[in-house]
């Protein structure tokens, strides 16, 4: 620019540069930060949970354990807590990569039935129908909740595929849940995959849970 | 004369012209499958089987996307020319992805609306829809659009290359390249929801609260030289320091996404900083909106196409209040724990998104029929003054509504049932809840009316405009 | 985090508001006398907005239990509120002299 001296503030190539500096930065810090994340949230092992180790997102085969979620004091939220070895469908030893695929299989199927735009998974997606982030340990399917007696099954397993199945038999608002044609294999995975997501540490959402009466509770 | 010829020189501006027509369509589209999932929420049995609410917000969300997408790729192939003085390199080509693409999205849409669900497997995802909200289209579409992305890149690069680069094309090529990178981190399945939702974000924040900010901001640069002559030396100064601003708070904002996702903790830190830091670019701009405003009030420089100027100030008003006001009510996360994913959200997200997007790209659709027609002035007609008033009415109303029924929902859902199921259910059955579903139908109502305004105004603007130009030059001849 | 009272939920979400608003009121009646819109005696108007502002992130700092930390950080965001105006001023004013002479 060879025009005569101008103050700093009005020049192009002075606002130029701290556009491309603050930027610069901010892009390194937000990478820096995913590089230091995507290792925490990573899946942990079936040894992880033999052990008792804690991890932000457990393995799937945590649909082997009885899951909870409590008040933790010190970080005063509610967090999943892992108890002892829960029957998932009769069975309580799913192998890491078994547990793995099922997980997954009940993700696919998740996007598939395009879940995600009526309901809200770790509070995402449409406002229509209720979150699915800790369905799992909601009162309502558990053994005091009214959804149990109405698929008429013993678990909250088996209630769950019974209603992803035929939700048209079981109108449990106004707002019916569509047939989505989810066959028994997919039930089985979903309900696995919505285990799986009650056991992530999501920093206390949803908030005041385990105040309510019958919402599960480990030990 | 009176003539719907067009009176474009480039091939680009006449390309530019076919982006923002597709994207008034699917504008309209829009509206539709918002109107019938807004009928839902009040008579669920409405087209239940048929179009499910699922379905409805699906097409609802992306076509709205899509045809913002549509009126920026057409926005640049509009400025390009005027930017860098000759007409765009590879022209011919990028008609050809424009039909290419166009094909690709109508089916999209039909799939979405004649097979809507599929198994749960690959074959689902590849074919049908992806599940995962905003980001639906299926993998072979999402392929497409990065081909057709990285020509009209191709486009845009060498056209500037082989032109003058000026500082608002140097700004869209930067951002344009982001935007588009961007896109590629939401096109991998993962087994892991919270792997998932961590590069979702990546493409949902960093498209929406960063590079189409910026993208924005730089449009509206250009659009402000077109109709009231500002100064290109500040606008561009203006741009860089928007620039610095935007990306400074907006790229590490995405901490207020990664709250409740398994993500750690620091992020609650970092994301209440850096959103409270968000407004302060809307804030930036507010300051010198006034100030340019007092400079023109001096000058009376003539306007030379006030309903995009119009639109334009919807967008400093509407992006301050949807992003700025919106925004900050419910992102810090002691509270964003009880309103995360709630109707707060879609309060916020209605307002953002009209003011931030919806209203700057009406403004260049306003500038590009000044252009089509070669009118040296554009005035608001009576058509041009309803579009306007009963979209950004309505538009605000819904928010109203729905910020009611996020109270409601928050207050008793969160609060007193503790975001269980059966709290869900009766915070839904309060009468103030449906009260607000049913406020929120009629403003929706009234929305869809302002886009037939807007509609009919786009079609016969140029035609008022021609008439009288020509009565003032009939005047001007009789009087001498 | 702190549980919330259900009934500091209306307040929170006012004083949220206000901030923003108070905030654009600030910066409003500040840019306005400053291009001698409105006459300079306005001006403490532009600082009781600012006050008022600050009055409501308090309350809204108060309403979330927000750890003593974050409030003094709020507080310091807020000496920073109160001079990014004159920043922002100052910047366009410098450009378009810059430009305009």
């Amino acid at each position: 620019m060879e025009e005569q001296k101008i103050s700093v503030w009005g020049s192009v190539r002075f606002w130029r540069n701290t556009a491309v500096w603050v930027t610069g930065f901010a892009v390194l810090l937000l990478i820096w930060l995913s590089l230091d994340t995507i290792p925490q949230i990573s899946a942990g092992t079936i040894e992880d949970l033999e052990n008792g180790v804690t991890k932000r997102v457990p393995s799937a085969a945590v649909i082997n354990y009885e899951i909870g979620y409590e008040l933790d004091n010190k970080r005063k939220t509610e967090i999943p807590i892992i108890g002892g070895k829960q029957m998932f469908f009769g069975r309580n030893d799913y192998s890491e990569e078994e547990a793995t695929e099922l997980v997954s299989h009940g993700k696919m199927t998740v996007q598939s039935k395009n879940c995600m735009n009526c309901h809200t998974l770790l509070g995402n997606g449409a406002y229509y129908a209720p979150d699915l982030t800790k369905s799992w340990l909601d009162p309502a399917w558990s053994e005091t909740g009214p959804y149990r007696p109405m698929t008429g099954k013993a678990t909250t397993e088996e209630a769950m595929a019974e209603f992803l199945q035929h939700p048209n038999k079981y109108p449990t608002h106004a707002r019916m849940m569509p047939d989505l044609g989810i066959t028994p294999d997919e039930a089985i995975a979903v309900v696995a995959f919505l285990k799986h997501m009650s056991s992530i540490d999501t920093n206390g959402f949803p908030r005041n849970f385990n105040k309510i009466k019958g919402a599960v509770n480990a030990k | 004369m009176l003539s719907r010829v067009m009176n474009v020189q480039y091939e680009s501006q006449k390309l530019a012209i076919n982006y923002f027509q597709v994207a008034l369509i699917l504008f309209g589209a829009q509206l539709l499958f918002g109107l019938t999932t807004a009928i839902q929420y009040l008579y669920p049995q409405f087209l239940f089987g048929i179009i499910d609410f699922s379905v409805g917000r699906m097409v609802h969300l992306n076509a709205m996307i899509v045809w913002l997408l549509y009126a920026m790729i057409g926005s640049v192939y509009w400025l390009l020319p005027d930017e860098t003085g000759i007409e765009t390199v590879g022209i011919k080509i990028g008609r050809l992805l424009f039909y290419i693409l166009t094909l690709a999205v109508t089916i999209v849409v039909v799939v979405y609306l004649v097979v809507q669900v599929g198994p749960g497997n690959a074959m689902s995802r590849w074919l049908i829809h992806e599940g995962r909200e905003y980001i639906e289209a299926p993998r072979w579409a999402d392929i497409g659009i990065v081909v057709v992305v990285l020509g009209f890149l191709g486009n845009v690069f060498a056209t500037a290359f082989k032109g003058k680069r000026t500082g608002i094309v140097t700004v869209l090529m930067i951002d344009l390249l982001a935007l588009a990178g961007l896109y590629l981190a939401g096109m991998f399945y993962t087994k892991n929801v919270s792997v998932d939702q961590f590069w979702w974000w990546w493409v949902i924040h960093l498209w929406v609260e960063a590079t189409w900010e910026v993208y924005v901001a730089a449009v509206i640069g250009y659009g402000l030289i077109k109709t009231i002559g500002a100064n290109r030396k500040i606008i561009e100064m203006w741009i860089w320091i928007e620039v610095a601003m935007l990306f400074g708070s907006g790229i590490l904002g995405i901490g207020h996404h990664y709250f409740w996702i398994g993500t750690p903790e620091y992020w609650l830190e970092i994301g209440a900083l850096f959103s409270a830091l968000e407004p302060v670019p809307l804030l930036g701009m507010f300051v010198h909106v006034i100030y340019d405003w007092g400079k023109q009030a001096g000058k009376r420089t003539p306007m030379t196409n006030t309903p995009a100027f119009s639109w334009f100030v919807v967008t400093t008003f509407g992006n301050f209040l949807g992003a700025g006001v919106w925004g900050f009510m419910h992102t810090l996360p002691q509270i964003n724990l009880y309103t995360h994913g709630t109707q707060w959200t879609a309060a916020h997200g209605h307002l953002a998104f009209y003011g931030a997007y919806v209203a700057a790209l009406i403004g260049m659709m306003y500038i590009g029929l000044q252009g089509k027609y070669g009118l040296k002035e554009m005035r608001m007609t009576a058509s041009a003054k309803w579009g306007i008033t009963l979209l950004t009415g309505g538009v605000l109303g819904m928010t109203m509504a729905l910020t009611i029924a996020g109270y409601v929902q928050t207050f008793i859902e969160r609060g007193q049932w503790g975001a269980t199921w059966q709290g869900y259910f009766v915070g839904q059955n309060s009468p103030w809840m449906i009260q607000a579903y049913g406020w929120r139908l009629a403003m929706g109502v009234v929305t869809i009316l302002g886009f037939v305004f807007l509609m009919k105004d786009m079609m016969t603007i140029a035609r008022t405009a021609q008439r009288e130009n020509l009565k003032t030059e009939s005047t001007a001849t009789a009087t001498a | 985090m702190e549980y919330l009272e259900i009934s500091s939920f209306f307040t929170i979400f006012v004083t949220g508001a206000l901030v923003i608003l108070l905030g654009a009121a600030y910066v409003s009646v500040y840019s306005f006398v400053k291009i001698h819109y409105l006459p300079s005696w306005a001006m403490p108007a532009a600082y009781i907005f600012w006050i008022l502002q600050t009055y409501s992130l308090y309350v809204l700092s108060v309403h979330l239990k927000i750890n003593p930390f974050t409030q003094k950080v709020l507080l310091a965001a807020m000496v920073g509120y109160l001079i990014i105006p004159h920043i922002v001023y100052f910047l366009v004013k410098r450009t378009h002299e810059a430009v305009e002479h």
